[in-house]
């Protein structure tokens, strides 16, 4: 009886154990380029994401034509000269959360959290590893995390007349508030 | 001689000044509004995704950068970052919706889910949903 009681423990624990998914497609991802010269920012509101709570693997797509700028011409800029939005619609980011023990999907909270995974941008994949919070809610996450990347690094061809006004490191912002999938 | 060293002189000038003020101008354009514009294609939410589930890459050329009418059922209201706000329209498929941008939610006030709503933007392009962005409602 002992032994029954303490299997239907178990399976009752292994069952509430069993973290959740969760999904957005209104995750926001913005960029900022700052030099004396002039500031850059790109706002995309219609980011899609799932986080996997029992594995720890995070997905994001977007867009990059979901980038908006101030100004029109920046846009522009953007999308036809660095980003080249028609032959490469899309960016991805696969990775993991390396702290995942650290994390209760079960218990409210903010949780501190590493993120490290691989970034395509122009057919172009490299590591990123970012830190960042994850705050657990009733109703789901909401999820913030900063980092740099360099435009370089994605063979983002900068012509030398407006070098000075980009900057060599673009600060990224993250802030994604996630449902139960 | 002196009066033609003048007026080249003057006419240097005013172009100058003028290649200024356009390049100014340009650089601070703001990108279009949609209550300006006329829609290159009017359709339903149902339509417009059922376009791109067929044929991508067709629907891409046809209607990524075109501003569309879209019509449909409020899914859902978002309220995103810098005050902007995202609808859902339903389509017939439950995976895929169209996802519609403002700017301001301030254009939504009075729009609840469930509601019938037509939604002028320019559509961005498919990723599980299809995209539109820089919205405007349009009032029958």
């Amino acid at each position: 009886m002992k032994a029954l009681s303490i299997i239907i423990l178990c399976s009752l624990f292994s069952v509430s154990s069993e973290a959740q998914k969760y999904i957005t497609k209104n995750g926001f991802i913005s960029f900022y380029s700052h030099t004396p010269l002039e500031d850059i920012k790109g706002d995309n509101n219609q980011v899609a994401s799932v986080l996997d709570g029992s594995t720890g693997e995070i997905v994001y797509q977007v867009l990059i034509k979901s980038f908006h700028f101030s100004k029109s011409l920046m846009e522009e800029h953007f999308n036809e000269n660095y980003m080249e939005s028609e032959k490469y619609p899309k960016a991805t980011f696969k990775g993991k959360i390396t702290n995942l023990s650290s994390i209760d999907f079960k218990k409210p909270g903010v949780y501190e959290a590493t993120v490290e995974g691989d970034l395509t941008i122009r057919d172009v994949t490299k590591k990123v590893t970012s830190n960042g919070t994850i705050e657990v809610l009733p109703e789901g996450l909401t999820t913030k995390a900063k980092f740099n990347i360099s435009p370089e690094d994605y063979n983002i061809k900068i012509p030398k007349v407006v070098r000075d006004n980009i900057a060599k490191s673009v600060e990224v912002t993250i802030i994604m508030n996630y449902t139960i999938l | 001689m002196k009066a033609g060293y003048k007026i080249s002189l003057a006419l240097f000038l005013v172009l100058t000044v003028t290649g200024v003020v356009i390049a100014y101008h340009l650089y601070n354009l703001t990108s279009r509004d949609m209550n300006d514009l006329k829609a290159d294609y009017i359709l339903s939410s149902n339509e417009l995704v059922k376009a791109f589930e067929e044929n991508e890459s067709e629907a891409s050329t046809k209607f990524i950068n075109k501003v569309v009418e879209v019509k449909g059922e409020i899914g859902s209201i978002n309220s995103g970052e810098n005050n902007s706000s995202n609808v859902l329209l339903k389509t017939g498929n439950s995976a895929s919706a169209v996802i519609c941008t403002f700017a301001s939610a301030d254009d939504l006030e009075g729009y609840t889910t469930g509601e019938k709503i037509t939604i002028r933007g320019e559509c961005s392009g498919y990723l599980m949903d299809v995209l539109v962005n820089r919205c405007r409602v349009i009032k029958e």
